[in-house]
């Protein structure tokens, strides 16, 4: 035997383990054609699909094209025209750059390509099959590129044994295609999956108009656009208003210089954003830009790029935030519209009577229990399902958020309570329905979040200092930065390595547990930095329990004097949309909504 | 079973046995109340697993036995009764009847067997003491009482005989300390314990009611106390108490003493405009005048002044109001006096001299 056991991989076998990483499923393929398109300069990039894509992937696109060397070379691994130099890797602008994809797709798969330079007389027609030999053919002119990737892992049956049901998998080139479009408006996609078309987004389609198409009327009318800079980093974003949540973070899409991003990092900042006027467990919605210089993003991270790395990660994370909370600030008064229609859906839905499905039909009058179901609807916080069927019944206006002529908050009127947990309101063009409970809540949040704001937070020293104990990282952390403990005011003394001394307490969390509260805050320093804007978010936690505790109950009677002020009260407070936990606080049925539901008008 | 007994003697002993019952128990008999006969008294007992009472009073029995009751509802219906009369008992299938005058209940029983009577534990030490006493003890220093349960040991009252023979209680919640020395007149063997708040108030209650003496037991694990016809045991909160003597500033360089009476209203106007949640004001003292004032975050101020017997430097001290005014409260003579170092250390407030109660407040840095 041999003693060399030590040599070169055969490229076939080299691009076939690439492919392991690059080519995931078929809509990583997608994505890999797709964004050589782009790099192309594409204005119009159309994808046509068979089988899930098992069987046929087309990419065709109106971009620069390429000569047949080029061709060639493109089908070698390492071979790009996008990057020439290690210096260039620090700073890529274009979306390819490793040269891995097509050699790693032609390995797994029948690969063709017909492409021709832009004046060019002649063009070249392509094939490579499972890696092996690549053969060209002279072929006539076209404009751009045209891919197709047929049979995708015939040769590598376990591959395809991993593979989803069809059914999965377009779904996941669907949503593929959607992020793509979004990342880049002003180019034309069109996908077409079995002949049946999924996507078809116009060229030259400004940023607004591309989310409406592709994230849907739903969000398009229930979120606020937002754009900020900071420190030289432009964030834009479409974001949703806190009470047209999701119970996934699917629906937030991120793009990093026109690269879709799916990063956590980001995903926490946005999260962050939304920090106290979401539910815990639910997620916004978002779709944001973030341009920078390139030099700043890391993307040669993930081979798929789905993941980058921030030379500033913390100053990305402020801007995310200073975004959402823009939006915020603009839309935390309004209550999604999906609130108002699932109101109407639930009273639609009439347990008694089975619900007419014809829109003219005879609507049930409702009932006490109907009228339960119509409140208790918008907590249960699953815009999807309810959403769908309103939007079937065609009953919401899109936006038409109970605000004044002023432009003003208006709640109207108090006509009622009901329950003893619910104000039925009168307003100008509808009627509006606050969460007694959620709404008081909300409004000793903010009053509590005013004082926390308003001046340096107040200290209670302790009589005797209180000994803690946390772990070694956090005590090595906490030994270097003691003094920021003042801002909050903290006070604490190094007792030991792994001990510290607690000495002072922010009074307005004087009654709670000392060292609980202290190790919450430093967990969040730590993760966030010492500047973070959530410097307070840990106390803000604290104080919205408390503000949980001493506000308003549901089964709290209130006189109409006492409904007339929390009304008025809830007008003057930012964010009064949702309650401290994301719940919305009030819901809004339009006349027109009323007038349809009964049969009124069409 | 089987009895009669003086309706208001009855109610009594089932009140203070109701005040230990947990409404929502997750052991259903616990919400009972257990009776049992014998010889010629009636006792009533009632626990918590944490807290036990037992409440005798004198019946005629013509049949001794037992059984168990649900407490409410027993409490409710003997208090309905006409309260001159007696009031018959009997246990009969399964239930009990009761009868007075025309009325007639049948109340749903649980066999007696199965309830966890008090247990009193042997040993400890055993002090008597006037309970009007005791129950004024426990007045001053209650409310300085911790709520935050991740630190039991500041949830309770530390009951502590000292090697002078002396009785002290103090409570302290982290921020202010409330103690009060009572001299036994007898030596003892010293011990500390801390007895939880629901034992404390329980035990107030007991005394206040009692117009002798009563004996209070500390031993290991539990504390007793007999009033009259009433036991009461207490499990003990198993922790350390912070050693209050270093927390009590000896040495405070000042003193200034003011009415009051006057300072509790002041401090209470003032408080109005103060921040809602840490009540903070400000103390100016200096030579003859306290001023005391109070802003928030609305900008909205409050300030008043009193006369001060003060020679010394001035000093501003921030405080929350609160603590004060629970100290202003549980005070019976004219005068404060306010012992203090600077704006920062922690502050005595006493009556006189000799004063049996001595308050600790630590300052707030505003």
């Amino acid at each position: 035997m041999s003693q060399h056991v030590v040599h070169l991989l055969p490229p076939a076998v080299a691009n076939q383990i690439a492919a392991g990483e690059v080519v995931e499923r078929p809509a990583s393929i997608v994505k890999e054609l797709v964004e050589n398109s782009l790099d192309a300069g594409a204005r119009r990039i159309v994808v046509r699909i068979e089988q899930a894509g098992r069987r046929l992937i087309e990419v065709d696109d109106d971009g620069c094209g390429m000569s047949a060397r080029d061709a060639e070379m493109a089908m070698r691994r390492h071979a790009t025209s996008k990057l020439s130099s290690a210096e260039e890797l620090a700073a890529i602008a274009s979306h390819g750059f490793r040269g891995e994809a097509l050699p790693s797709i032609a390995s797994v798969s029948r690969l063709t390509m017909h492409t021709a330079l832009g004046e060019a007389t002649e063009g070249v027609e392509l094939t490579q099959e499972g890696g092996g030999p690549c053969r060209l053919r002279p072929a006539p002119p076209r404009r751009g590129t045209r891919v197709r990737v047929r049979d995708l892992f015939f040769n590598t049956p376990a591959r395809a044994r991993f593979l989803r049901t069809d059914r999965t998998e377009e779904a996941v080139i669907v949503e593929t295609m959607r992020a793509l479009a979004m990342a880049s408006p002003s180019v034309g996609f069109r996908l077409e999956c079995d002949g049946r078309k999924r996507l078809d987004a116009p060229p030259g389609q400004a940023r607004e108009a591309r989310v409406r198409l592709v994230m849907g009327r739903e969000f398009a009318d229930n979120q606020r656009p937002a754009s900020i800079e900071y420190h030289g980093i432009q964030a834009h974003g479409c974001l949703g208003l806190p009470t047209c949540h999701h119970r996934n973070a699917e629906r937030m899409f991120f793009f990093v210089n026109g690269r879709v991003v799916r990063d956590r990092q980001l995903i926490a900042a946005l999260r962050a954003g939304y920090r106290d006027v979401l539910f815990h467990d639910r997620f916004p919605q978002a779709v944001l830009w973030l341009e920078m210089d390139p030099a700043l993003v890391d993307v040669n991270v993930h081979p798929a790029k789905r993941e980058v790395r921030f030379r500033h990660p913390q100053e990305v994370r402020a801007a995310v935030i200073a975004c959402a909370r823009a939006a915020i600030a603009e839309g935390g008064q309004t209550v999604s519209s999906t609130v108002g229609e699932q109101a109407v859906a639930a009273l639609a839905r009439n347990p008694a009577t089975p619900a007419p499905r014809s829109r003219a039909g005879t609507s049930p009058r409702p009932d006490a229990a109907t009228l339960r179901a119509l409140f208790t609807a918008p907590a249960g916080g699953t815009p999807d399902a309810a959403g769908l069927e309103a939007t079937e019944w065609e009953v919401a206006e899109p936006d038409a958020p109970a605000w004044g002529e002023s432009g003003r908050l208006d709640l109207g009127a108090p006509l009622a309570q009901i329950h003893r947990c619910y104000i039925l309101a009168q307003t100008a063009d509808g009627v509006v329905l606050v969460d007694q409970h959620a709404a008081a809540e909300r409004i000793a949040y903010e009053r509590l979040k005013r004082q926390l704001a308003g001046r340096g937070i107040a200290s209670q020293p302790l009589l005797a200092p209180e000994r803690w104990q946390p772990d070694a990282r956090t005590s090595a952390w906490l030994h270097e930065h003691l003094d920021e403990l003042a801002r909050f005011g903290f006070a604490a003394e190094p007792k030991g390595e792994e001990c510290f001394a607690i000495t002072a307490v922010p009074a307005l969390l004087a009654g709670e547990p000392p060292a609980e509260l202290l190790a919450e805050l430093v967990e969040s320093l730590m993760r966030h930095g010492a500047e973070a804007e959530g410097a307070g978010r840990v106390l803000e936690r604290w104080l919205g329990n408390r503000a949980c505790k001493g506000a308003i109950k549901s089964g709290r009677a209130l006189s109409p004097a006492e409904q007339e002020a929390l009304l008025r009260q809830m007008e003057e407070t930012p964010n009064i949309a949702q309650c401290n936990h994301g719940r919305p606080t009030y819901a809004r049925l339009s006349l027109a909504a009323l007038e349809r539901l009964f049969g009124r008008k069409e | 079973m089987h009895i009669t007994v003086s309706r208001n003697n009855i109610l009594g002993a089932v009140q203070r046995c109701q005040n230990v019952v947990e409404r929502r128990h997750t052991v259903p008999i616990l919400s009972n109340i257990l009776l049992r006969a014998s010889d010629d008294d009636l006792t009533a007992s009632a626990t918590d697993l944490e807290v036990g009472i037992r409440a005798r009073v004198d019946a005629s029995v013509q049949e001794a036995g037992g059984t168990t009751v649900a407490a409410r509802k027993l409490f409710d219906v003997l208090k309905e009764l006409d309260a001159d009369a007696d009031v018959e008992l009997k246990t009969e299938d399964g239930f009990l009847r009761i009868a007075s005058g025309r009325s007639r209940f049948k109340l749903a029983t649980m066999a007696p067997d199965d309830f966890p009577d008090v247990q009193e534990e042997s040993g400890g030490v055993a002090v008597r003491l006037d309970g009007a006493d005791l129950a004024a003890m426990i007045a001053s220093t209650s409310f300085a009482m911790s709520t935050d349960e991740t630190r039991k040991y500041l949830t309770g009252t530390l009951f502590e005989l000292d090697g002078d023979g002396r009785l002290n209680l103090v409570a302290t919640d982290g921020h202010r300390l409330a103690l009060m020395r009572r001299n036994l007149g007898q030596p003892v063997e010293t011990c500390q314990s801390i007895v939880p708040r629901k034992a404390v108030v329980e035990i107030r209650k007991l005394c206040e009611d009692e117009p002798g003496q009563v004996e209070l037991r500390i031993g290991e694990r539990q504390i007793g106390l007999n009033a009259g016809g009433c036991t009461l045991v207490s499990k003990l909160i198993d922790a350390r108490f912070p050693n209050y003597a270093d927390v009590i500033p000896v040495n405070n360089p000042e003193l200034a003493t003011a009415s009051r009476a006057e300072l509790d209203q002041i401090l209470r106007r003032i408080m109005i405009v103060a921040n809602e949640f840490t009540h903070d004001v400000r103390l100016l003292l200096r030579p003859g005048e306290m001023v005391v004032s109070a802003h928030n975050t609305d900008q909205e101020q409050a300030e008043e002044s009193l006369e001060l017997d003060y020679a010394g430097p001035e000093t501003e001290i921030g405080f929350n109001a609160r603590y004060i005014r629970d100290v202003l409260g549980v005070m019976k003579g004219d005068a404060v006096r306010i012992h203090f170092r600077d704006g920062l250390s922690p502050v005595l407030l006493d009556e006189s001299e000799d004063a049996a109660a001595q308050f600790v407040i630590m300052p707030m840095r505003i």
